[in-house]
């Protein structure tokens, strides 16, 4: 009976202890494979090494776990999934030290763990002179103590960077960068795989150097690497670049993106396709996914279609004409607002964008959050420039065109009509210069209806056409000597971090790379300055300054007339789904959710 | 002949030197500066980007005089060093090798068809004038002339890609090449619309040239003595007439030599097929002007070389013809 017993309750212990044992799983895996058609792209996917907007789809598909990130919604966060903890400390000089304490259990596509050796390898890398020398061009770092010095080559140690422990590592901001915005994309560092990019490299016994052979590594990386990452980080592995077809698969040592969430897809493809007949590709089922529609005609079939399905977003960006503040006519703000009276904006968006966009009256995006709060108030106190030839021609009267060819007889607006044009009292013609890029319809567009107001207005009106790297010879003043062209039709993205200091400051007035419409005004160096000199939780101050930089923007600088902001549509095949991209959450992080139906 | 080669070879170095000479000048000539485009958005002072900028042209050799850039671009070029693609920012050998080969690819197998097709039908409608068959061969290469080639191809999509879906509607096989049949049948999917566009717009002129190459000779009088002396007509046709028609033939062959490096670039973009077309025209888009250069370098070289094959071709095929 006592055996019996005793059996008993051995068999209910290796009962209970096989319920508890955990168990088996299975590694998570993605299914099914969508593939997404781009135009053209370069193939290089580490930064650096080239502008192609494409290229960037793969790099957000293959590199993650960057201290801090932007979410769906373009606000810039901390990747909890990557980093643990994070705190702040100022010094006596105002330099500000971010530490970071990561999450012990992030792997490498190859399962070798990722440490705080491989935060440190990647700045100290990015902002070394080796890799300059290799052919990248990278700003990573340039924010933090001893960047300089460092970039330059005169010291190895990279004072802003310190690796403290296995799973820890510091980054200090320069107090001269400080306070700022936006300051947390200052520490905004992903890993570099220190095993496979610095083969005979370490990190030194300070934590804020290298030792070892960086050329070497910085060659082998430019070289190799760059095209083909044999070990990454993000939801997605690197499998091959191959006749214009990118192929990455389901990472499965991936933790999640900065929600946790892992891929769902077990394949994606990004694949070079004709785009005139890119949204016919999503519908006969060759392409899953193409983005970025704006042509009306393929929007129109794709939405009759029943084999696709649309997502439309705002973009976060205008067309625009770009005046030279300091140079011509267009010096004279009554002259600009003169000439943004006397062309029909409305047009851009019915001709050319077929009706899917909308008219901004000043410099934003309609998808930032600035104008999402002041909507009402902006489209109530902005300027609305519309064709008013009475308006023009009263603005024109108290610029220096006032006369007729004689520099003494007042112009008169009723004798109006192409050949009687406004003259100075130096008896010079009133000429106004245009650069517009061939093939572009916004060009042609802006060249057949500017003139119809410039005429009566008294302006003469010419139009050279070029393509875009004479455009942007002219645009950045490479020839100061032989400046010619008072206006360039042009467009812009907005970023995240939106910081119009760099291009309209004064600091920067003479350097039109930077600040090409040559603006130097002092209420506008306020505005800028203090927009970024806040701190990153002082968002309603953030917000109200910049409602008033836009008010004086659009009534008391004008140096762009924006034409118009487009509807964007990313049209995929109805087995898609779960695609939600906008303009700050691009096709490259939004695959991330994306599924196929069985 | 040996005399004859050597002499049109060394005669060459002369012709090329010049032709590489117009060509660089001519692209440094072109307004545009490509260092511009290569240079990051987020750059944020005018020191930061003329760092950048003179780094940039230090690095590509833009920086020395023209003459200078022309010196080390003929020693890069002898060291099969064709320098750097400035929109890939990687080696034009390594920019230019697989396209190169997929169009060879392309553009053999159209030239082989269009040879394969318009030589027998070209043979047929001149002997067979005014028939049925020379009739329709007659509109078929005129539709085929007037229609561009694009079009061609734009039908063929929407055919059999967008309405029937047998064939895809562009790229390139989405499969890893393994050497595998299936692999291969994958392959031929997608090569299928391309070639048959080439095919059908080299097809049209090339039929009207062999007819009408053969249609003069066939009025000749050696070939009314032959069928006078009651030789079968093949052999007359065949042997006699089309071997005289064969002059105007070596010309087409030589000249599909240079077509078949040169890529078909409309096709190209429109099939998206990753051949040396497309690279050229977004090379000239972007002023690559390396990848442009090396390209054009090679086919005035391959043209050059194509002139010398097709007066061999003569000097073999008609033995009136002599090479000294």
């Amino acid at each position: 009976m006592k055996k019996l017993l005793s059996l008993a309750v051995m068999a209910l212990v290796a009962l209970s202890l096989a319920a508890c044992a955990p168990t088996p799983t299975t590694p998570a895996e993605g299914k099914g494979t969508v593939v997404i058609g781009t135009p053209a792209f370069s193939g290089n996917l580490i930064g650096g090494f080239g502008n192609s907007a494409y290229d960037v789809i793969v790099r957000d598909m293959i590199w993650g776990y960057s201290t801090y990130t932007t979410t769906i919604g373009g606000e810039i966060v901390l990747d909890e999934t990557a980093v643990e903890k994070v705190t702040t400390a100022l010094d006596d000089a105002g330099n500000k030290t971010y530490t970071f304490e990561l999450n012990p259990n992030l792997k490498w596509s190859d399962g070798t763990k990722i440490t705080a050796d491989d935060y440190v390898f990647a700045m100290l890398f990015a902002a070394s002179p080796e890799w300059r020398a290799a052919g990248a061009v990278s700003t990573a770092g340039r924010e933090l103590v001893g960047y300089t010095a460092y970039n330059a080559g005169e010291t190895e140690v990279f004072e802003g960077v310190k690796k403290i422990s296995a799973t820890s590592f510091s980054l200090t901001i320069d107090a001269a960068n400080l306070p700022y915005f936006y300051e947390t994309l200052y520490v905004a560092v992903a890993p570099s795989p220190l095993h496979v990019w610095g083969q005979g490299v370490a990190i030194g016994e300070d934590g804020s150097s290298l030792t070892g052979d960086v050329t070497a590594a910085a060659t082998y990386v430019a070289g190799t690497e760059r095209f083909a990452p044999s070990v990454v980080s993000g939801p997605f592995t690197f499998v091959s670049n191959i006749d214009k077809r990118m192929t990455t698969k389901f990472n499965p040592e991936f933790l999640g993106d900065y929600r946790g969430n892992k891929a769902k897809l077990d394949t994606v493809i990004v694949q070079e396709v004709n785009q005139d007949l890119d949204v016919d590709l999503v519908i006969a089922g060759e392409v899953d996914i193409v983005t970025g529609v704006i042509q009306d005609d393929k929007i129109k079939k794709a939405i009759v279609s029943d084999q696709v399905e649309l997502v439309n977003y705002k973009r976060n960006g205008f067309g625009f004409i770009s005046f030279t503040t300091d140079f011509g006519p267009t010096a004279d703000l009554n002259y600009r607002k003169a000439v943004a009276h006397l062309i029909d904006r409305q047009q851009f968006v019915t001709t050319i964008l077929g009706g899917y966009g909308a008219m901004v009256n000043s410099e934003y995006g309609l998808a930032q959050w600035m104008y999402d709060a002041k909507a009402a108030e902006l489209n109530e106190n902005l300027i609305n420039y519309v064709v008013n030839i009475d308006e023009a021609n009263r603005l024109l009267d108290l610029t220096e065109w006032k006369y007729e060819a004689d520099g003494v007889t007042p112009w008169d607006a009723t004798k109006a009509a192409a050949g009687y044009w406004r003259h100075n009292a130096d008896g010079e013609v009133l000429v106004h210069n245009h650069f517009g890029t061939t093939n572009n319809p916004i060009s042609d567009l802006i060249n057949t209806e500017w003139p119809k107001g410039m005429n009566q207005a008294g302006i003469q009106f010419y139009l050279e056409y070029g393509d875009f790297s004479a455009l942007l010879a002219n645009y950045y003043v490479e020839d100061p000597e032989n400046r010619f062209f008072n206006s360039y039709n042009l467009a812009t993205n907005f970023s995240v971090a939106y910081d119009p200091y760099y291009s309209l400051h004064s600091d920067f007035y003479g350097q039109y790379s930077q600040n090409p419409t040559g603006t130097n005004d002092p209420e506008i160096d306020r505005l800028t300055k203090a927009m970024r000199s806040l701190e990153p939780t002082q968002r309603e101050e953030y917000l109200e300054l910049w409602y008033e930089y836009q008010l004086y923007w659009n009534a008391n600088l004008l140096p762009q007339l924006p034409l118009y902001s487009n509807v964007y549509f990313d049209v995929h095949n109805v087995r898609v789904q779960g695609l939600a991209t906008n303009p700050l959450w691009t096709i490259g992080r939004a695959i991330i959710d994306v599924s196929v139906a069985e | 002949m040996l005399k004859f080669l050597l002499k049109r070879i060394i005669l060459l170095i002369p012709v090329i030197f010049i032709i590489s000479v117009m060509l660089f000048g001519m692209f440094k000539l072109m307004p545009g500066d490509p260092v511009i485009l290569m240079l990051p958005p987020d750059l944020r002072s005018q020191a930061e980007r003329d760092f950048y900028y003179n780094a940039y042209r230090e690095k590509l050799g833009l920086d020395k005089s023209i003459p200078e850039q022309y010196v080390a671009w003929v020693g890069n070029i002898a060291r099969l060093d064709f320098g750097t693609s400035i929109t890939n920012n990687r080696p034009v050998r390594e920019v230019i090798a697989r396209p190169l080969r997929n169009s060879i690819v392309l553009n053999s197998f159209s030239i082989v068809f269009a040879f394969i097709i318009s030589i027998p039908v070209g043979i047929k409608s001149a002997v067979k004038r005014h028939s049925f068959f020379d009739s329709f061969w007659q509109v078929f290469s005129l539709v085929g002339l007037s229609i561009p080639v694009f079009f061609i191809g734009l039908i063929l999509i929407y055919a059999f890609a967008i309405q029937l879906r047998i064939l895809p509607a562009g790229g390139m096989p989405r499969m890893t090449d393994d050497g595998s049949f299936r692999y291969f049948l994958e392959w031929s999917r997608y090569i299928v619309l391309p070639v048959t566009t080439l095919t059908i717009g080299s097809l049209a002129g090339t039929t009207r040239y062999v007819r009408n190459a053969m249609i003069e000779i066939i009025g000749k009088d050696f070939i009314r003595t032959a069928r006078s002396k009651g030789l079968n007509e093949k052999v007359i046709i065949y042997t006699h007439a089309f071997r005289n028609a064969l002059i105007p033939v070596v010309t087409l062959v030589a000249g599909s030599l240079v077509a078949l490096f040169g890529g078909s670039a409309i096709t190209e973009s429109i099939f998206a097929w990753n051949g040396i077309g497309r690279v050229l025209i977004d090379s000239l888009n972007n002023r690559d002007y390396m990848v442009v250069l090396t390209m054009n370098i090679f086919y005035a070289v391959l043209s050059l070389t194509a002139n010398l094959i097709m007066d061999i071709g003569y000097a073999l095929v008609d033995p009136r013809v002599k090479l000294n």
